[in-house]
């Protein structure tokens, strides 16, 4: 329960810092107005709401199964990116709470907020397409191995379409409470009621994740989704290649080290 | 003139400088997060040995 609260100072922290030095957090996403109705994102519906964070829930597993399919890759021309441990599942009604609240309750929120609403927020200025891109790059570094980086990018993207189209944090924050719950729920499964189970219970949601995605799909492309706002204006191409200040190496060098230390024995 | 970035009436110079200013100092902060992340994945577990060498 202690390390729970250690993480979450450790994104609230940066958070706060971030708001108050930038003060261009997304201001909706803060409760603020935007200055000009045109910056404002498109209002959807609780409806469309429902159906996008499905769609986004596919795209982390197609993600999912992309960045596997090249750690294999990687695995079969002798590089090993895959990081073992051991699975250690709580016992007892506090323990489950406990491990629930850490593992999928405290990131979905603290990292939404910091990823999100923060640095999206700040960088929505350069343009829709840029801020997504540039908050899901920064986000999969946040997460210091390699065998994570293509998923969480991936993810990274799909949270950062979900909070930009909906114009809300909220949908983001339970799209990630139900991804990293649904890992949660494997590990119990898997220690609980066996292999099979497990084998059984991923074929069921990633069925279910698949179906619901597709129709969030069809909602999302009949409703309309742009992000070329602000692109017009200012490429971001041209923005990516000028992002590499000395505060982004700095981050860049910080996270290699970490990403070493993880893997060294 | 750089159509790349002239976007506001302040001029693509002042964009430029803003945009630098902005990736500085969120590099700077997500810095500060990786720091934490080091210090409470290493340093903090010599530093609990070091109080609590029983």
């Amino acid at each position: 329960m202690i390390d729970a609260f250690v993480y979450a100072l450790n994104f609230l922290i940066p958070a706060v810092i971030l708001r108050f030095a930038l003060k261009t957090g997304d201001k909706k996403l803060l409760g603020e107005e935007y200055a000009s109705a045109s910056q404002a994102p498109s209002e959807k519906s609780k409806f469309n709401i429902f159906w996008s964070i499905f769609l986004v829930l596919l795209l982390v597993e197609v993600g999912a199964t992309i960045s596997g399919a090249v750690l294999d890759w990687f695995y079969s021309i002798g590089f090993d990116f895959y990081i073992r441990f051991e699975l250690k599942v709580p016992t007892g009604v506090f323990g489950v709470i406990a491990h629930t609240i850490s593992v999928a309750v405290m990131p979905a929120v603290f990292e939404e907020l910091l990823f999100r609403g923060c640095v999206q927020g700040a960088l929505r200025r350069y343009g829709a397409a840029f801020a997504i891109f540039a908050s899901a790059v920064v986000f999969a570094l946040m997460h210091c191995t390699v065998q994570q980086f293509l998923y969480a990018f991936c993810a990274g993207l799909g949270l950062g379409w979900l909070t930009y189209s909906t114009g809300r944090l909220w949908p983001a924050v339970l799209c990630h409470f139900i991804n990293n719950g649904i890992s949660v729920a494997y590990d119990y499964i898997y220690t609980y009621a066996g292999e099979f189970a497990y084998m059984i219970s991923y074929v069921a949601i990633t069925a279910v994740i698949l179906i619901l995605g597709v129709i969030g799909l069809i909602f999302v492309i009949r409703g309309g989704g742009d992000i070329s706002e602000g692109s017009r204006q200012s490429r971001p191409s041209v923005l990516l290649r000028r992002a590499f200040v000395p505060g982004i190496v700095i981050y860049l060098v910080l996270v290699a080290l970490l990403t070493i230390l993880v893997v060294a024995p | 003139m750089n159509q790349t970035l002239a976007f506001t009436p302040t001029g693509p110079r002042q964009i430029d400088a803003r945009f630098r200013r902005d990736m500085n100092i969120i590099g700077l902060i997500l810095s500060l997060l990786v720091v934490m992340f080091i210090f409470n994945a290493f340093v903090s577990e010599e530093l609990k040995a070091f109080l609590n060498p029983w």
